[in-house]
């Protein structure tokens, strides 16, 4: 039969240090399907550059990251997962460092002192450190010391995550600050944080960047997106609304104590915190740069301005509308093939395969990643450690924060903060720091299998 | 833990079919609408500009033309960023030009990426090949042919010419109906803006794939422009230079016509300007200059300024006397330097003298007695059949009409302190041309033609024919008599008598016109000018004989603006024209001429 043809094969890496059959294979096909798909869809968006194709500049070093990223990837999964978590807060350190360091004497590149720059290649430190900060904060949460002292355990976790935003924002870098936001949702709700911290910090957030939004929306286009924006946008309606929502806090206060019924003061300071997150907003809006407001305005109404801050929106929707169902084919796609669709190799890849693939080619690339995110979660779930699961859900939380934005952000659905689609888009460290976390997820899954079976046959001879 | 995990699970596919629907949505329900926007994206239509028509003059010299000028352009789009300023500093190097400007001309560029922006005009050969040599460390910078107007004449026939420049939004809505469009360049005055329909011709269109900078891929279809036409002119280049060289530094115009059929030959106006300033930005130092100019250049001094004619008006003054009978030839009044408290400009008198002698030599005082024989009504209709109150009709822009003035005009539109109107002081200084008269060059050209050919007004033309750019040829210009009053062949032979008298007589005012083997007849005259240095005119006209079986072929109207007098300030200007063509002309040979 056909399966039978490679039974022992199923991936060609021969690499002597790794057990093979260790790996977890259906989170390694995905990832290296994905990695196909990527390559395919890098292969059409530089068709029209010079050189084109697998020669292009782009493409090779796009590959060749890849191959360094592979290597990272075997070296974090063969390393055992206790090894690595032991480390966990010297990386930290060590990253938080870095990102020091990058802040102080990174050059100015487009803008942002993201990058350190080594002869040719530009390595991104705060790319690089997500997959690290994860496993840290999941160290953190795990700690059996931390655990006796919950007073220092949540504002521990919230520094771990806010302190490299902080110093991301200082580069300046929006979106790949942002998406560290995701670490600080995800891997506290799954270490059994009360889901009302959740959504008092949802609360808090909603006051803070839904009225910021709504603000300049009503400032640029002299109207509201929507009815449920105007109580947002002034003050004097958020005053109103915060004293209904205190009156009903108190409310609840008072008829806990007549029913002699548990009332957290947690809602209390949910809705302080909002209050304040509302307020700090006007001074936060008020400094906003025009291309930052322009950028929101582009999201609230992505076709008031066709040639300015809305039109990598349009074009990307454009791109992934005329594909169709099937696609419309390495020639016919016109979007990608002739440039109109910007960064149509790293950010907004993801409109490229739409055009080129279609609804099919597209609706598979959402398939595989979905199920990759399944995978991880799913090995998080079986994960041997605390500290396993807890950084499987991290490094989740993080994919799936990426695949919302990225995704959403090509589909007109998000407003477009610049970070990249995992696997898929163009970019060295974004390669890399992917590889390293599937790397964390594979090592994760491969202690547990070392768990339940026992050793690999190798250290087994050696306790003879 | 493991529960919250398997929620994050189900919160994965939730937010992955919302994705999917999204998707759905655009790809499968509204497709059609983004195919089509795709579409728009891919293919462009650029109009191809038609080259715009030629002028030339009455032998086929150019005086209006095209060629493309190589000119950098600057691509913000195409230059990465903080590229601009190493840049700017290469190309003052090879430039030979300070980097400052450079820079600030690329950096205008920002604002419309896409769009070009011109960095420099016309580069000389050199610079194109070190430009081509450095290319690639000029990243945003390219060559491009773009279109510019030439004026190889210059100055000469300038105000007759006009100048083109981009059209403005307020044309542009005028012109609605004519297919122009935003960035068009459109004639501004003069032949280039009356016949700018026939100049620009048709542009065509091209339908390609581009790419977002707007580069063209593939041609998809395209139609071809039709070639604007070329204008054919009755001016005469060597006139209209001579004229110009003959003016330089004063402020006047000389006209020539041609008399028997009315074709315009010269129309030249001081201070003039160069056409191609209006087009070339390289000149726009010259272009400010002549826009700020008190003296107005641009406003043409032979036909939209007028003056009062001076003496040469007394030409009208003879048609009337001999055409209403009340003065012969023969008659004589005696000047004794005044007449009724009127001077003659020669305050010694000029004795006793008859027509002949009175125009000749210019005298006041026999006017003032003519004018009293003849009366205001009989000069007003010879000055009116004369064409002294009707633009040329050239329709070269914003024209006078002059002044012929009437009893009747002058109590609707004048003043006085004493309530007295019209009197024998004003019909006097009618007939001698000041007072209320007014004239522009042109019309005093035109009224000695006239009266050359016994009072046949021909129909002015500037306009030969049309050529299309397959060769063929529309005629425009049909010599056409516009009035005749139809003199007596005496009355006619008095009159040239009387006007080769004022060249060649003794005491002629027009002697410096006098030319071996060429009988010229003319007038001069010297305007009073109130407000400052009197204006000095002369007028004259070739070959020209008492029998009038010869047909003219030149009159011309010379104009120096405070020129102190006709037969010293403008004579000498007149007879340098006049001296080169009949050279040319073959009349006379250069070494024929006694000056």
């Amino acid at each position: 039969m056909k399966g039978d043809r490679h039974p022992a094969v199923p991936f060609p890496f021969h690499s002597s240090s790794v057990n093979r059959s260790e790996l977890d294979r259906p989170l390694l096909f995905s990832t290296v399907a994905l990695l196909v798909i990527g390559l395919l869809a890098l292969y059409v968006a530089v068709r029209s550059e010079t050189p084109a194709g697998i020669r292009n500049p782009d493409f090779i070093r796009q590959s060749v990251w890849i191959g360094i990223g592979m290597a990272v990837m075997l070296l974090l999964a063969k390393t055992p997962f206790s090894a690595i978590s032991g480390k966990a807060y010297v990386i930290f350190a060590l990253g938080i460092f870095l990102l020091v360091i990058t802040v102080l004497v990174a050059p100015k590149i487009r803008g942002a002192k993201s990058w350190i720059v080594l002869g040719s290649v530009r390595v991104q430190p705060s790319e690089l450190f997500k997959p690290f900060c994860a496993l840290a904060l999941a160290a953190l949460l795990s700690d059996r010391r931390l655990k006796k002292i919950p007073q220092l355990e949540i504002p521990l976790a919230a520094a771990a995550v806010l302190l490299p935003m902080a110093l991301i924002l200082l580069q300046p870098d929006l979106g790949t600050a942002v998406s560290y936001g995701a670490l600080l949702v995800g891997v506290p709700y799954i270490a059994g944080l009360p889901v009302k911290y959740i959504l008092c910090a949802f609360a808090a957030a909603l006051s803070f960047v839904g009225r910021i939004v709504m603000g300049v929306a009503q400032d640029e286009l002299n109207h509201l997106p929507t009815a449920i924006g105007a109580p947002l946008s002034d003050w004097r309606a958020g005053l109103v609304l915060f004293g209904i929502a205190g009156a009903a806090v108190i409310g609840v206060k008072i008829g806990s104590r007549i029913k002699k019924s548990h009332f957290s003061l947690v809602w209390i300071l949910g809705w302080l915190i909002s209050m304040i997150a509302y307020f700090a907003s006007f001074p936060i809006e008020a400094s906003l740069k025009q291309y930052q407001r322009l950028r929101i305005v582009a999201f609230v109404s992505p076709g008031s301005d066709p040639r300015g801050a809305s039109y990598n929106v349009l074009q990307s929707m454009i791109a992934v509308g005329s594909g169709g169902l099937f696609g419309r084919g390495m020639t016919g796609a016109s979007q990608t093939a002739l440039g109109f669709l910007p960064e149509r190799h790293t950010d907004f890849i993801f409109s490229a395969i739409s055009e080129t693939f279609g609804f099919l080619g597209a609706g598979l690339t959402l398939a595989l990643y979905v199920y990759l995110l399944y995978r991880i979660l799913q090995i998080g779930i079986h994960a041997s450690s605390e500290t396993g699961a807890l950084c499987a859900a991290g490094i989740g939380s993080i994919f799936l924060f990426h695949l919302i934005v990225n995704v959403g952000m090509t589909l007109g659905l998000v407003p477009i903060i610049g970070i990249p689609l995992p696997l898929l888009s163009y970019g060295g460290s974004s390669m890399v720091s992917t590889l390293a976390a599937l790397g964390l997820v594979q090592s994760i899954a491969i202690e547990r299998k070392r768990a339940i079976y026992g050793a690999p046959e190798e250290k087994n001879h050696r306790n003879y | 833990m493991n529960k919250r995990l398997v929620r994050l699970q189900v919160v994965c596919a939730v937010f992955a079919v919302a994705l999917l629907i999204r998707l759905a949505d655009l790809q499968l329900l509204r497709r059609e609408e983004f195919i089509q926007a795709a579409e728009e994206n891919r293919i462009r239509i650029r109009s191809v500009r038609a080259p715009r028509g030629k002028i030339l003059d009455r032998t086929g010299i150019i005086l209006a033309s095209n060629r493309l000028s190589p000119d950098l352009i600057f691509v913000a789009a195409k230059a990465p960023d903080g590229t601009m300023e190493k840049t700017a500093e290469r190309l003052a190097v090879i430039l030979e030009e300070d980097s400052g400007p450079l820079l600030q001309k690329m950096r205008s560029g920002r604002r419309l990426p896409l769009w070009p922006v011109v960095i420099a005009r016309d580069l000389p050969g050199p610079i194109l090949r070190r430009i081509a040599w450095y290319g690639p460390f000029l990243p945003g910078i390219e060559v491009q042919l773009g279109p510019a107007r030439t004026y190889p004449q210059q100055t000469a026939a300038a105000h007759a010419l006009g100048y083109i420049g981009e059209i403005s939004s307020a044309e542009l809505e005028q012109l609605s109906e004519s297919n122009y469009e935003l960035g068009d360049w459109i004639g501004k005055s003069g032949i280039e803006r009356l016949y700018d329909l026939q100049l620009r011709g048709e542009d065509g269109l091209e339908q390609f794939e581009a790419d977002p900078l707007g580069q063209p891929l593939r041609l998809l279809s395209e139609k071809h422009f039709v070639a604007g036409q070329d204008i054919h002119l009755t001016l005469d280049a060597d006139l209209c230079r001579w004229a110009n060289e003959a003016l330089s530094g004063k402020e006047g115009a000389i006209v020539a016509i041609e008399p028997a059929t009315g074709r315009v030959l010269c129309l030249a106006s001081t201070p003039a300007f160069d056409p191609a300033i209006f087009v070339d930005r390289n000149l726009m130092d010259s272009r400010v200059a002549v826009l700020s100019d008190a003296l107005h250049p641009l406003v043409s001094r032979a036909w939209n300024a007028s003056y009062p004619p001076g003496s040469t008006y007394k030409i009208i003054g003879v048609i009337a006397g001999l055409t209403t009978g009340r003065i012969s030839p023969s008659m004589r009044y005696s000047c004794g330097g005044s007449y009724m408290g009127k001077k003659c400009w020669k305050l010694g008198g000029h004795g006793s003298v008859d027509l002949y002698g009175g125009l000749a030599q210019s005298c006041d005082v026999y006017f003032y007695h003519l004018s009293e024989a003849v009366g205001i009504e009989a000069l007003t209709k010879t000055a009116r059949a004369l064409g002294m109150d009707l633009p040329s009709g050239l329709g070269l822009g914003t024209e006078r009409s002059g002044l012929v003035p009437t009893p009747e005009w002058e109590r609707a539109h004048v003043r006085t302190p004493d309530g007295q109107h019209w009197g024998t002081g004003d019909l006097m200084n009618t007939v001698i041309g000041q007072g209320y008269v007014l004239s522009t060059p042109i019309q005093v050209a035109r009224l000695i033609a006239a009266a050359a050919l016994g009072g046949k007004r021909m129909k002015l033309g500037i306009v030969e024919k049309i050529v299309g750019a397959a060769g063929e040829e529309m005629p425009v210009f049909v010599p056409a008599v516009e009035s005749d009053m139809q003199l007596d062949a005496e009355h006619a032979r008095i009159v040239r008598k009387a006007l080769i008298g004022v060249v060649e007589g003794e005491r002629g005012t027009a002697v410096r016109l006098k030319l071996p083997g060429l009988t010229v007849g003319g007038k001069t005259g010297t305007a009073e000018n109130p407000h400052g240095e009197n204006h000095g005119w002369i007028i004259g006209i070739a070959p020209l004989s008492e029998s009038g079986d010869v047909v003219p072929r030149i009159a011309i109207a010379v104009l120096v603006v405070h020129g102190k007098s006709g037969s010293a300030g403008a004579g000498p200007l007149a007879r340098y024209v006049l001296e080169r063509w009949a050279i040319r002309e073959g009349y006379v040979t250069d070494t024929a001429i006694v000056r």
